[in-house]
């Protein structure tokens, strides 16, 4: 095992002040791979890895990407990139060209540059509890840093991750945000690739944990917008975590796969109408957007 | 005769100009009369320099005959009344709001209106006590109604804070619901004191209608003691006191004829130019104190509401970043302003350099500030095609918000009569305004003097340093505005492209 600073992760890009990844002003780390599809994903490139068949370089109008021998991937210098997404656009594997691998140290000192102007950090992606060791070795380093430790923590994470991986997560990790894609698993399966008994234990274990900071559900027209859905999702939360917000997200079609552009957001009354209905089987508070 | 005939023709035009309304005609008119006077006098150096607009007097006229900004001590005026406007001390809040109003109608400055009027909270808060919520908000909004009929014009500025008060929140609360060019707004922003609730306050006005500026209290206090206030676009200047004027230096104009190398630059081209401005700024400042004798004949003066002592000059600058290019370009680095740290260094030594010989020239009459002039990053007027106002990014080059930050940062100190740079956040800062509160706090730590930021898209745009609506911009080509600043900003807006700007803060 490297010493701790050491221990690399695979970035798909870091913002370095976000107002949209978790309360305050926070620096977002959007972790490469997920073991989720969602048809809704509305960043498609941060899913995959890439299997080095070097098809993005020629893609490539500056120069940005290249090949190095031995190198297994291709080489992207940020200085030649125009940021015209034409790799990321034509990777057959959803991977990101552009992502890169980064340690604990570099990113914490990446951190540090930022540290006056932050509520706190938001490790996102892809899906974040893929790569939970670099991810608590990460949370770890910015706790034992007089400077940075008073930063809030945050996971936003689709909640495929076993127990094990939230306890090793619970050290330096102040709060996890959770997507509930839809509480049916057939639909569930439909929505995502996969099933969500994984997700519901994560919200539980969280909850009972008291780091659950809110739950996110992604609303889509014809899918998950039945009043069944709404009323069973709201009594499995008033169940497991009652007094955690909800946030109730209209599906936009910004970012989306073509294959899947068909899809649509629910009109204003019925998210209305789903809300109400959570709020009373008993979930915590609700809001749009 | 052909100057006479010259300003026949331009009186002519003025007076049938469809847009002007009568006062601003009457203003128009005002500057033509003022422009025929011989400029005060100056040596070869500083006149060659003044024509070839190396320096540059914004047009303030050949010899002025009042101070540029003026800024009344209002807390002493309510304290002792007003002979010349037979006025006794107001004895509750209608009798001081009234006397205040009374009052900015007398106050000159370059705009023809009041550039300050004073920090309302401390100002109003005494004769608040007896007054109910109800009662307060509407007097409060009643009277900035009044400010903004009266005094039309987007460099009317007031100021609120350090401390929370019932008056700063009845202040931020009406002018969200008055939604109004004027006042232009401060918040003085103490970290010891300023709580977050009101800072949040002020973030939601922001929201709304794109004021109030954010101000390093305690960075203000140390370059102008307590008693400052902010005035116009971003001046911050002595209350009681205010300056004679302001001249400019245009730091691209320094370089574009200029041969040798950085050092060169450095050492003998920056004292050379600020030499002569200074040279620019005394001989005005010598034409209003000893020619106009503004402060022999002005009842401002003469009541103890300004003092000769207090008054000081601004010399400004700008383009800073056209010159640091330049210069990169020249020894052959691609290198620019806001995004290389070579090049920012420059910024750096240029900025303290010019601070530094302007130190070193003495001008009368400038016992403000110990005898010397104040920095100004002045934000530029329309007419400044491909100059960056202050020490700004330009456009194309701004980086990511946090680097934009860094970049800019370090070089707020030098400017005690004031710096401004603009931010542009995204509207889904309505969901989450604690994430400006964080910046903001961020940013006073670097040492910023001033935050200001509007929001993409909203109907209040924060040009150079003023503000103006849409709407009024889309009505002014129909038929003229109300707001004298509008003119401006329609040039402005139309040279710099300024609506084609991306929001540094979107998701």
């Amino acid at each position: 095992m490297p010493p701790e600073d050491e221990v690399r992760g695979l970035l798909s890009r870091v913002v370095p002040f976000s107002q949209v990844d978790g309360p305050g002003n926070r620096m977002a780390i959007f972790l490469q791979r997920c073991n989720l599809r969602c048809i809704a994903c509305h960043n498609p490139h941060t899913m995959g890895a890439c299997t080095g068949c070097f098809g993005c370089v020629s893609r490539c109008p500056s120069g940005a990407l290249g090949a190095i021998s031995g190198n297994e991937r291709p080489h992207y210098q940020e200085a030649r990139c125009l940021h015209c997404d034409r790799c990321i656009d034509g990777c057959r594997q959803h991977a990101n060209p552009q992502s890169r691998w980064a340690t604990v140290g570099e990113l914490v000192a990446s951190v540090r540059r930022a540290a006056p102007f932050l509520s706190g950090v938001t490790v996102s992606g892809g899906e974040a509890t893929l790569q939970h060791e670099f991810v608590a070795a990460f949370f770890r380093a910015l706790k034992a840093d007089s400077e940075l430790s008073p930063l809030h923590t945050l996971v936003d994470s689709n909640g495929m991750a076993k127990r094990s991986v939230w306890l090793g997560l619970l050290d330096g990790m102040d709060h996890a945000a959770i997507d509930l894609k839809a509480f049916d698993s057939a639909l569930h399966v439909r929505l995502t690739g996969a099933t969500n008994e994984l997700v519901k234990e994560s919200i539980a274990l969280l909850a009972e944990q008291k780091k659950l900071l809110e739950v996110r559900v992604l609303v889509i027209a014809d899918y998950n917008d039945t009043d069944a859905e709404a009323a069973a999702m709201g009594e499995f939360l008033a169940r497991v975590a009652s007094r955690t917000p909800v946030r109730v997200i209209p599906f936009r079609r910004e970012g989306v796969l073509p294959t899947h552009r068909a899809l649509r957001p629910p009109d204003k009354p019925s998210l209305e109408r789903l809300c109400a209905r959570m709020v009373a089987t008993g979930a915590g508070p609700v809001r749009i957007g | 005769m052909l100057e006479a005939a010259k300003a026949r023709g331009d009186a002519r035009r003025i007076v049938g100009d469809g847009t002007l309304d009568d006062r601003q005609r009457k203003q128009s008119l005002a500057a033509l009369a003022e422009g025929l006077l011989d400029y005060v006098p100056l040596g070869a150096e500083a006149s060659e320099l003044l024509a070839r607009g190396v320096i540059c007097d914004l047009r303030e006229g050949p010899a002025p005959y009042r101070p540029r900004y003026v800024l009344p001590d209002y807390a002493l005026a309510l304290k002792q009344g007003s002979k010349t406007l037979e006025l006794d001390p107001p004895e509750d809040l209608d009798d001081a709001l009234n006397f205040l109003l009374i009052l900015y109608g007398h106050v000159p400055s370059i705009t023809g209106y009041p550039v300050f009027l004073g920090d309302l909270d401390t100002l109003l808060e005494p004769f608040a006590s007896n007054v109910d919520d109800a009662a307060l908000a509407r007097k409060i909004k009643l009277f900035l109604r009044a400010v903004d009929r009266l005094l039309p014009d987007a460099f009317v500025h007031a100021t609120l804070g350090p401390d929370d008060s019932r008056v700063a929140r009845a202040v931020l609360r009406a002018e969200r619901e008055l939604a109004q060019v004027v006042p232009n707004l401060s918040l003085r922003v103490d970290p010891e004191r300023t709580p977050d609730d009101l800072l949040l306050d002020g973030v939601r006005t922001v929201l709304r209608v794109g004021k109030p500026h954010f101000v390093n209290h305690p960075l203000m206090v140390r370059d102008l003691g307590e008693r400052y206030g902010v005035a116009s676009c971003y001046n911050s200047l002595p209350i009681g006191g205010g300056s004679h004027t302001l001249v400019r230096l245009n730091l691209h104009a320094t370089v574009e004829r200029f041969d040798g190398s950085v050092e060169a630059y450095l050492e003998g081209e920056i004292p050379r130019v600020v030499a002569a401005a200074t040279e620019v700024i005394a001989a005005r400042v010598r034409h209003v104190v000893e020619e106009a004798r503004f402060f022999e004949h002005h009842f401002l003066a003469r009541e103890g509401l300004v003092s000769l002592e207090r008054f000081s000059a601004m010399f400004g600058l700008f383009a800073l970043a056209e010159a640091v290019n330049t210069l990169r370009a020249r020894a052959g680095s691609s290198g620019r302003y806001g995004r290389d740290s070579s090049a920012n260094e420059l910024a750096r030594r240029i900025v303290a350099r010019v601070a530094e010989c302007v130190r070193e020239h003495p001008i009368p009459y400038c016992e403000g500030n110990g005898g010397r002039a104040f920095l100004h990053a002045q934000s530029g007027i329309d007419g400044d095609v491909g100059l960056t106002p202050g020490v700004r990014v330009p456009f194309d080059d701004e980086p990511e918000l946090l680097e934009h930050i860094l970049t800019v940062a370090p070089l707020h100190g030098y400017f005690q009569a004031g710096v401004s740079d603009v931010f542009h956040f995204d509207e889904t800062l309505g969901k989450n305004p604690q994430a400006a509160i964080d910046v903001m706090r961020g940013a006073f730590r670097q040492g910023m003097r001033d935050f200001t930021f509007d929001i993409a898209n909203s109907e209040f745009v924060r040009v150079t340093g003023y503000l103006v609506r849409r709407s009024d911009l889309a009505s002014f080509e129909r038929g003229g505005s109300r707001y004298d600043s509008t003119v401006l900003a329609a040039r402005t807006v139309e040279q710099r492209g300024l609506f084609g700007r991306r929001p540094r803060h979107a998701p």
